[in-house]
């Protein structure tokens, strides 16, 4: 026992390597970087889904993916019932897909999302909350399982660029990809996230 | 605190009055201290960051056996409660919930000079973290093998030597990781070594 604890004592581990990510950093010509997170003192950052159909669901679901892929609980989400003190909102574009169980066969081109970031002000300051609105496509005929397979993944994607994942990425096995192929964020998604809420902001969130 | 954590201090205070009918041979003692713990996982992304616990309370009953030879045998259940915090480096520091640790341990405990008492144990700790997030998303990580030291200085008071009232030193170390960390790559433990400043005296 004594040499165990001696060398327990001495043993330092090596931190696991985190190479393999993707740019998520914006740039206005020709050379202001936009990078942004979500600071530790505006955490729980606050989703408004607007109560039709089951968007509140899919939003909250896509909070806690992306909370879950953290190890030192850099960033985390919460529902908020009321859009005015909320950091972003969420909305349907049109109209409200019906909630059915998910079938991903398919399911590709059944929907879209867009992410709209407030404007920044001179202080290099957000001026409003994120918008978020999904949308069903129509241009194909889709059954509802495939809508809502689609809506999974989309919110998630958004919600990803809600958290300052602002580029897309060049992998299709990403969920940043566009448009998102896969369920859920790779380990290439989550080690640019992870890298990007260690990375000095050049851009604040709007005063709460 | 949590319930796991919370039932086992219950039991270890429920103990307190019984093990004071135990034969006039043995003894329980009690110390109430302050607890420095190292810390328990240093990891690096862009800039490095250190997660350790916050200077945490820490209580420890000790039930001793008859002194033979200068020898008794110990056993000791010891409870600290923090907050684990995040130390980026160049940053914040961010609390990460509250966390709770139990360690048992069994030793010896022996005489080195007149009020001074140096003891040796081995036991196993293990953690109750108020939420299953970052770390310990996937499980605490069992019961972790501790090995611990004390010493213990009784001055030389009529009063102190009645109650064996006195200050006791702690240290323990014991290696960590979670089911989460090794999920991440982490292939090895981190040592953690607390330390712990404490009155320690009969009930």
């Amino acid at each position: 026992m004594p040499l165990c604890l001696g060398a327990l004592a001495c043993s330092e581990p090596t931190p696991p390597s985190r190479g393999g990510t993707y740019n998520f950093a914006d740039t206005i010509p020709p050379d202001t970087i936009i990078a942004f997170h979500w600071p530790s003192t505006r955490l729980p950052v606050r989703f408004y889904a607007v109560p039709q159909g089951n968007l509140p669901f899919l939003v909250e679901r896509a909070v806690a993916t992306w909370a879950g892929l953290f190890l030192y609980d850099e960033f985390t989400g919460t529902l908020v019932s009321d859009s005015v003190t909320a950091d972003v909102i969420v909305v349907w574009t049109d109209s409200v897909p019906p909630d059915a169980p998910p079938d991903t066969a398919g399911s590709q081109g059944a929907c879209n999302g867009v992410t709209a970031p407030p404007t920044v002000d001179s202080t290099s300051t957000f001026t409003g909350p994120f918008h978020i609105q999904l949308s069903v496509l129509t241009a194909a005929v889709y059954t509802p399982g495939q809508v809502q397979a689609c809506m999974r993944r989309t919110a998630i994607h958004e919600v990803g660029h809600s958290l300052g994942l602002f580029l897309h990425s060049p992998a299709p096995g990403d969920i940043m990809h566009s448009p998102p192929l896969v369920d859920a964020p790779s380990e290439q998604d989550r080690r640019t996230v992870e890298r990007l809420y260690h990375t000095p902001a050049t851009i604040l969130p709007a005063a709460p | 605190m949590v319930r796991g954590a919370g039932i086992w201090l219950a039991l270890l205070l429920s103990l307190i009055p019984s093990c004071r009918r135990l034969s006039a041979q043995a003894s329980v003692q009690l110390s109430l201290g302050a607890r420095y713990t190292s810390t328990m996982v240093h990891d690096s992304i862009v800039t490095p960051i250190d997660v350790r616990p916050t200077l945490a309370p820490s209580l420890a009953v000790t039930a001793g056996t008859a002194s033979e030879h200068g020898w008794t045998a110990e056993g000791t259940i010891d409870v600290s409660w923090s907050t684990l915090e995040r130390h980026d480096q160049g940053g914040p520091t961010v609390g990460l919930g509250s966390l709770t640790t139990l360690a048992v341990v069994i030793g010896v405990r022996r005489a080195l000079a007149a009020g001074l008492a140096g003891r040796l144990a081995v036991g196993g700790l293990k953690y109750f973290p108020g939420e299953n997030t970052g770390i310990f998303r996937d499980g605490s990580g069992g019961v972790f093998p501790l090995g611990s030291a004390a010493v213990t200085y009784v001055p030389p008071l009529a009063f102190a030597r009645r109650r064996s009232l006195g200050i006791e030193a702690r240290y323990d170390v014991h290696a960590f990781i979670t089911p989460a960390l090794r999920n991440r790559g982490f292939t090895s433990s981190q040592p953690v070594h607390r330390l712990a400043l404490a009155l320690r005296g009969t009930p």
